[in-house]
């Protein structure tokens, strides 16, 4: 079945690379945990959130505090979350690591988004 | 023969194997099972067919002739001299001849009269019209464990069987002749004996019953009849039958690899070529759109600029599918001034490519108007923005180096901080004025940045491909992975051994993890002073 093999060859290297979201809305406040890896193969999940179950929430928080790295194709879906919540409210990133700050940093969208640290 | 056909070969024959397989079982089955039902029957009716002669012996001659027969053959029997009648019977053969020959089959001259004669006759009529091989009238004599023909009659073949009457076989007490009674529905046996003229072994089924409905076997003067039917060709239709049927089989077992076959072909391989040829088109066209892609950029060859080719550049885009996102270049605008521009689209595979021809080619367009790094930027950066429904964007490094007197002015647009090696120092992250990535927002401002380079200094730029370079446990290589290769390297190493260096120092990181990224570096280097 080299067919098969060839379609998942395509695909990232999978492994543990998982990412786990958790969502939890009170009222018009959305508060999404973000845990594991936010890579090409994983953001697709977080963008379904972002294009689906935003409407009518004023504030979104992202928890980013167990969330070990985010390639660009993460900072797509941050920053179609970010434009979404710009129009209808706002938006915090909550304890990114050192790794997803560097790359905020990098990006240049640290003076754009709201970042908080509460530890 | 390519793989794919292999694997279609295989299936073809897998099934052809399967279907023999089958095919071979279930027609031994059904040999085994037909030839024991076809045996079972034929000695079924072959058992009917003796019963039927045995029970129709009696009718022949009128019940008192044959008890008169009887009777007088074994008063002979009974009165003829001891020495004969005792003799022992187990000497050479069935029957024994221990006596004089003439003598003792002359005792019985006396009971073989004319309606002797003639009941052997319509015996014999009997035999050929009915098909029994012999058909025999004995009495038992439990004394001496005997059964006495009175009678023998065979058809024509099996004359030379015929016993004499008052001639005489063993019987024994377990043999079931020895208890037959008006009860029993009649003694059957089937047994194989060799024939004398062909050597064949020919089956026979023997039947024996009471001459007469009353008579039992422990009485005294009861007579039997014993019928043997020969199996006529019995192999020879049980050979004829199994031919027919592996005929059939062998023809069916063919319909059958022909037809899966056929249901293969129209049914798997029609679409799965579709789905191969069609594949085979997507990855035709990938690899037509990678050479496309690579056509854009520069070839992996180190070039020289300036006055004595005083500057070496070298760059090198590796993608991790056909197509990537990242790209590089370098050109002069001038006689003096050569633009150095590296960047990383927010993806990768066709999509990114798409994206990463067109942000390349607006920021080409506005770096060769002699504007200012970050102005050019600036004018890309709202170019792709008006453009970019997908919401991807493009982190870009964009520097024009000053041939002349080394100096690079720069802007940077949410891309990895260049790294440089000032002569006799080591790579540093060289700490640079960051803007916001390009093609999200619009309005973005970008500031130009200056850098003195001098002889001996050099430059590497890179994408997040290589410090984000993975292993097989999902460690990064990282900054300080990537500074350690690269101070690894004496200091007058050129630009393409910095790049190759670092592309194998990342093979070996990986350690034979997939490459999740596209790996791209740009690297200059001022070879001497002006």
């Amino acid at each position: 079945m080299g067919f098969f093999k060839k379609l998942f060859e395509h695909g990232e290297p999978s492994g543990e690379s998982s990412l786990q979201i958790k969502k939890d809305l009170k009222g018009e406040e959305m508060y999404v945990t973000l845990i594991g890896r936010m890579n090409a193969v994983t953001a697709p999940e977080l963008s379904k959130v972002v294009e689906n179950e935003l409407g009518g929430v004023k504030r979104l928080v992202l928890d980013l505090t167990d969330l070990e790295y985010t390639s660009s194709a993460g900072l797509r879906v941050i920053m179609a979350a970010f434009e979404v919540m710009n129009r209808q409210g706002n938006m915090v990133l909550l304890n990114p690591c050192e790794a997803v700050t560097d790359v905020l940093d990098e990006t240049g969208m640290v003076d754009f988004l709201e970042i908080i640290r509460d530890r | 023969m390519d793989d794919r056909s292999v694997k279609k070969l295989h299936l073809g024959l897998r099934m052809t194997g399967l279907i023999l397989c089958v095919s071979v079982f279930l027609s031994s089955a059904a040999i085994w099972i037909g030839t024991r039902i076809f045996v079972n029957k034929n000695n079924e009716a072959y058992k009917m067919q003796a019963r039927s002669v045995a029970g129709s012996v009696g009718l022949i001659a009128d019940e008192d002739r044959f008890r008169d027969m009887v009777s007088l053959v074994r008063n002979i029997y009974e009165d003829a001299p001891s020495d004969i009648r005792d003799a022992d019977a187990s000497m050479g053969g069935e029957v024994a001849y221990s006596y004089d020959e003439g003598e003792y089959p002359s005792l019985f001259k006396e009971a073989q009269d004319r309606i002797y004669t003639e009941t052997i006759n319509k015996l014999n009529y009997l035999c050929e019209e009915s098909a029994a091989a012999d058909i025999f009238i004995w009495f038992p004599d439990y004394e001496r464990h005997r059964m006495v023909f009175v009678m023998f009659a065979a058809a024509e073949k099996y004359q030379s069987e015929i016993e004499p009457p008052g001639f005489w076989t063993e019987i024994y007490e377990e043999d079931e002749e020895y208890t037959l009674s008006p009860d029993t529905q009649g003694y059957y046996a089937s047994y194989e004996r060799e024939d004398e003229v062909t050597g064949q072994t020919v089956t026979y089924v023997q039947c024996i019953l009471p001459l007469y409905p009353d008579d039992n076997a422990v009485e005294e003067g009861s007579a039997f009849v014993t019928v043997d039917i020969e199996w006529k060709d019995v192999h020879e239709q049980t050979l004829e039958y199994l031919r027919h049927f592996l005929i059939a089989v062998v023809i069916l077992t063919l319909i059958l690899v022909g037809l899966s076959q056929l249901i293969l072909r129209y049914s798997m391989v029609g679409p799965l070529k579709k789905v191969i040829a069609e594949e085979e088109r997507v990855a035709t066209e990938l690899s037509l759109g990678s050479d496309i892609q690579k056509s854009a950029l520069p070839e992996s060859v180190m070039c020289h600029f300036g006055s004595g080719d005083r500057v070496a550049v070298y760059g090198s885009m590796k993608p991790a599918k056909e197509t990537g996102g990242d790209f590089f270049d370098y050109y002069l605008i001038d006689e003096d001034h050569l633009v150095l521009l590296i960047a990383d689209v927010s993806d990768k595979g066709v999509p990114a490519a798409l994206f990463m021809m067109m942000s390349k080619i607006f920021i080409d367009c506005f770096a060769t108007q002699h504007l200012e790094p970050g102005e050019a930027l600036m004018r890309a950066n709202d170019a792709i923005f008006a453009r970019n429904k997908e919401q991807m964007f493009v982190t870009v490094w964009l520097g024009v180096l000053e041939l002349s007197t080394g100096i690079l002015r720069a802007a940077n647009a949410g891309h990895e901080k260049p790294v440089i090696r000032r002569a006799g120092g080591e790579f540093e992250i060289y700490v640079d004025v960051h803007g916001f990535i390009a093609g999200r927002l619009k309005n973005m401002k970008y500031k130009t940045y200056e850098i003195m380079l001098g002889a001996g200094d050099t430059l590497f730029l890179f994408t997040d491909g290589l410090t984000e370079a993975m292993n097989t446990e999902e460690n990064m290589l990282g900054a300080e992975g990537m500074l350690g290769a690269l101070n690894s390297l004496p200091e007058d190493t050129d630009p393409e051994t910095v790049c190759l260096h670092m592309e194998s120092a990342v093979r070996q990181f990986s350690n034979g993890a997939p490459q999740s990224d596209d790996l791209t570096m740009l690297c200059v280097r001022i070879e001497k002073e002006n």
